[in-house]
C-alpha cells in the first residue's frame, strides 16, 4: 500500500473511528454511572439503566446487521 | 500490522484505558459487585466488541483490487452470530441474577446460579472479543 492510499484509507476510516470513539465513551459512562448507583443504594441496577443499555445494544446489533449481505431475519435480530 | 490492525487496536486500547477507570473506581466502592452488576457490565462489553465488529462489517469486502484493509462476508456474518449469542447470553441470564437479587435471604445454590449464568455471559463475551481483537484475514475465523 502506497502512503496515498494509506492516507486516503485513515481519512476513510476516520469519520467511522471517532463515531465509534464517542459511542464507546457514552455507553461506558451510562454504564459506570449505573453501577455506581447501584453500588450507593440497594445493590440492583435500576430498570431505567437496564433500559438505556439495551437500547443502545439493539441498535447496535441492528446496525451490524444492515452490513451483512444476506441479513439475519427481524425475528432472529 | 495492518492498518486496520493498528486503527482497530488503538481504539480497542482506549477503550479498555476508560473500562480501567470505570473498573478502578468501582474497585473503590467498598461493596463487592452483584451478579447482576457484573451481567450489566458484561452487556456493556458485549456493547463495545459489537461496535469493534461493525466497523469491521463496514470495510470494504475483499476482491480483486481492493486494499488488503478489508472485510469478508462471512467473517462478518460470523461476528454477528457471536454478537448475538453473547446478546442472548446475557438477556437469558437476567431474569436469574434479577430474581436472585430480589431475594431477602437467598440460598448458597440461587447465589451459585446466578454466578453461573454470570460466567456464562462472560465467557460468551470474551469469545466475541476474542473474534474481534484477534482481527480475522480473508478467509479465516
Amino acid at each position: 500500500m502506497t502512503i496515498p492510499q494509506l492516507i486516503l484509507l485513515l481519512v476513510q476510516l476516520l469519520p467511522t473511528l471517532l463515531d465509534d470513539w464517542n459511542k464507546i465513551v457514552a455507553v461506558l459512562d451510562t454504564s459506570s454511572a449505573a453501577v455506581r448507583n447501584a453500588q450507593a443504594g440497594d445493590g440492583k441496577i435500576s430498570a431505567e439503566d437496564w433500559a438505556a443499555l439495551d437500547a443502545h445494544v439493539e441498535g447496535d446489533l441492528a446496525r451490524l446487521a444492515s452490513h451483512l449481505e444476506d441479513p439475519p431475519a427481524a425475528t432472529e435480530a | 500490522m495492518s492498518v486496520l490492525r493498528a486503527a482497530l487496536a488503538v481504539t480497542m486500547l482506549l477503550a479498555v484505558a476508560a473500562c480501567g477507570q470505570t473498573i478502578g473506581g468501582a474497585r473503590t466502592m467498598p461493596a463487592p459487585k452483584t451478579p447482576e452488576q457484573v451481567l450489566f457490565e458484561t452487556k456493556t462489553g458485549v456493547d463495545l466488541a459489537i461496535l469493534q465488529a461493525d466497523a469491521y462489517a463496514t470495510l470494504p469486502r475483499c476482491g480483486p483490487g481492493v486494499s488488503p484493509v478489508c472485510s469478508t462476508s462471512a467473517n462478518a456474518k460470523r461476528l454477528y452470530a457471536l454478537s448475538k449469542t453473547a446478546v442472548d447470553t446475557v438477556d437469558a441470564g437476567r431474569p436469574v441474577v434479577e430474581a436472585v437479587a430480589k431475594m431477602q435471604n437467598p440460598s448458597t445454590s440461587d447465589q451459585q446460579k446466578a454466578q453461573e449464568v454470570a460466567d456464562a455471559a462472560a465467557a460468551a463475551l470474551q469469545r466475541l472479543v476474542g473474534a474481534v481483537t484477534v482481527l480475522p484475514k480473508k478467509g479465516e475465523l
